[in-house]
């Protein structure tokens, strides 16, 4: 209880909630700008938090990755541009609604059940990470190793159009994280003589490349021109909120549940958890023919999900230190900076640091409805920003953003590199998402498996003795086969057609 | 700047020799079987794997046109990009010898003007964003960035 007390009384500071605010106003804009995702916004944002205490830091990631994500749903209803790609799969039916002059519908229905889908995914968090925690501290490298190859498995199977392609962005992740001289060895890899890469490949300027940089090298090309905003005229967002609440609680409840689960799942995240979400409301529902034609039941289920994924996300993050998506594994980044290992050891040691981290996603949930009523006010006048102003300014930031990281120029020739790098993968179609959980994964990855290969003296069959192993080494063993099973399954079904 | 997936196979295949032939100079940790060459071996195998499929997959999908996505037809689009890249790139030079403020501006001018920004809003705003910035990382976070020759005057 003393630690639950603690942790509030954290958070209820004015410079905890001061830099909540301030993250979620910045989360605000980026969310909303079409392109620029929750992750860039994040990754954007880190350097920021370099120079911040540690719970301020943290507060100030979840909060600007909550409003990221519910922002997106703006300029997805108003333009039919998702903002994030967690919106991207409601957006032909938000922009349904707008041409029906419904917009303040939708738009409140994704104000109202993103905050209930975030909190429902916290009350989620609070209880299933502390008991969690208990489990993996009987952990050993032979259970770590297949966490971390199930969330890598999870992240190119679900994730990706092409698993082939998806494995390609991890395994080059995964060699990312073999640079530099902290491996088994001690031995210096891949560094080519350079001091500099003898401490391995810096995080942050490589994620500000992969997700910002090579968006802006892509929208500049495209010559950054204005968005077409359509003039709407919005009525009281705040209209039917009753109505929708209890007509649509069933939908609104299937959604949080699958939104948490596939946010806990390592690898998945919030656009995933929309698309499962999205796809189930239609076929459950009582009117499947209304969709697509600007119905908000497909709206509220699929809204809800992607924000309770948000929020779930961090339990595998908090406990076992393996991101449960893109977002989780920058954050994952920054609390090693800070010195709050993630991990079950976290829960035992610092356990007023996690109820301080349970008590800001609430407020940051809570503050959404307010911020977001705001936000849907600014969000049209924000689309009307010059976007040839605005994309070069941001490229600035990404400059002294890498720059910030070490105070020296090699962050930014890192974050030009890994720029080019993630917009030639974009460009070919190879997701960027994999390359990113390989990088964070990697070494604990490596670790565990060599580890547990001297350990057992080359047993490979030790890593399915111990029962908890055993059992995620079947699963992700399963994540590998089922895809190719089916597809040979299909193209065996099609041939006797 | 699209190229077929035949030729991303086979730089892939290329990447995952050059990993492999690295990997086979790293030596073991003495009195144990495995070290610092296993995982890149694994991970060079898994890319050589992904590689030949992508270059089979090609094959038999057939030939396949040079530039495919959209934006590439666009007059200008190549030429920005590269620009784009360019003037990052020539940040890194300049801020040392300029200093931060100068070095900044004048690539957010460039930036500004390769998108068809007038030049009398280009100049002040780049000016204005550089000066912003400055104040919040150098002043705000007491970052330190490069004050080339204006430095007696900062």
């Amino acid at each position: 209880m003393d630690a639950i007390e603690a942790g509030i009384a954290m958070v209820m500071r004015w410079d905890v909630i001061l830099t909540i605010l301030a993250a979620s106003a910045f989360g605000m804009v980026v969310g909303a700008i079409p392109g620029l995702t929750a992750t860039m916004a994040i990754a954007l944002l880190v350097p920021i938090t370099f120079f911040m205490e540690p719970l301020p830091a943290v507060g100030a990631m979840i909060a600007c990755s909550a409003m990221a994500i519910f922002a997106g749903d703006i300029p997805s209803t108003l333009m039919r541009m998702p903002g994030t790609p967690a919106s991207a799969a409601y957006t032909e039916e938000c922009y349904a609604m707008t041409r029906k002059g419904q917009a303040e519908v939708a738009l409140g229905a994704n104000v109202l059940f993103s905050a209930l889908g975030g909190l429902f995914g916290t009350f989620i968090l609070i209880l299933a990470a502390p008991l969690l925690a208990e489990v993996a501290l009987g952990f050993s490298s032979f259970e770590y190793f297949w966490l971390a190859l199930l969330g890598l498995a999870c992240a190119i199977f679900i994730g990706a159009g092409s698993p082939v392609k998806g494995l390609i962005s991890l395994l080059l992740g995964l060699f990312i994280a073999q640079v530099g001289i902290d491996n088994p060895g001690g031995l210096p890899r891949f560094t080519f003589g350079s001091t500099e890469l003898l401490g391995g490949i810096d995080f942050i300027p490589a994620m500000i490349g992969l997700f910002a940089m090579s968006e802006v090298i892509r929208t500049m090309a495209t010559g950054a021109r204005d968005w077409n905003v359509k003039q709407v005229s919005m009525g009281n967002p705040l209209k039917g909120w009753g109505t929708m609440f209890v007509k649509y609680w069933p939908q609104q409840i299937r959604g949080n549940l699958t939104g948490t689960a596939i946010g806990i799942l390592p690898g998945a995240g919030a656009d995933i958890a929309a698309w499962v979400s999205y796809a189930t409301s239609r076929k459950f529902s009582k009117q499947p023919e209304k969709f697509g034609t600007g119905h908000v039941e497909g709206i509220i289920e699929s809204t809800s999900s992607n924000n309770a994924a948000l929020a779930g996300a961090w339990v595998p993050a908090l406990v076992f230190g393996i991101p449960g998506d893109s977002i989780t594994a920058v954050v994952i980044g920054v609390l090693y900076l800070k010195g709050l290992n993630p991990g079950p050891m976290l829960f035992v040691n610092n356990p007023q640091t996690i109820y301080a981290v349970f008590t800001i996603f609430i407020l940051a949930n809570l503050l959404m409805i307010p911020l977001g009523l705001l936000a849907l006010k600014a969000g049209t006048a924000l689309l009307r920003f010059p976007r040839r102003i605005l994309i070069p300014i941001i490229l600035m930031f990404c400059i002294v953003g890498s720059y910030a990281v070490n105070n020296s120029p090699y962050g930014v020739v890192l974050m030009l590199v890994f720029g080019v790098l993630g917009f030639l993968m974009e460009e070919h179609e190879i997701p960027i998402a994999p390359c990113v959980l390989g990088i964070v994964l990697g070494k604990l990855l490596e670790e565990s498996f060599v580890t547990s290969m001297i350990k057992a003296d080359g047993d490979l069959l030790a890593f399915f003795e111990r029962p908890i192993s055993g059992t995620l080494g079947a699963l992700t063993i399963l994540v590998f086969v089922w895809p190719i099973w089916s597809s040979l399954r299909a193209r065996r079904q099609r041939r006797a057609a | 700047m699209r190229v077929s997936d035949l030729i991303v196979g086979l730089l892939v295949l290329l990447g995952a020799a050059a990993l492999y032939s690295a990997a086979s100079t790293f030596p073991p940790i003495p009195g144990q079987q495995y070290g610092a060459d296993v995982f890149p071996t694994l991970t060079a195998a898994g890319l050589a794997a992904c590689g030949f499929i992508l270059c089979a997959g090609a094959v038999r999908a057939g030939p396949f046109p040079l530039a495919q996505a959209t934006w590439i037809r666009e007059p200008g689009a190549l030429p920005r990009a590269l620009a784009t890249i360019a003037l990052t790139a020539a940040y890194l030079v300049l801020a040392p010898l300029l200093g931060f403020i100068p070095a900044a501006s004048l690539v957010l001018a460039g930036l500004f003007l390769l998108v068809r920004v007038p030049l009398k809003v280009a100049v002040p705003v780049a000016l204005a964003t550089a000066l912003l910035t400055w104040w919040a990382f150098a002043h705000g976070l007491r970052v330190p960035l490069p004050r080339g020759f204006i430095e007696g005057y900062l």
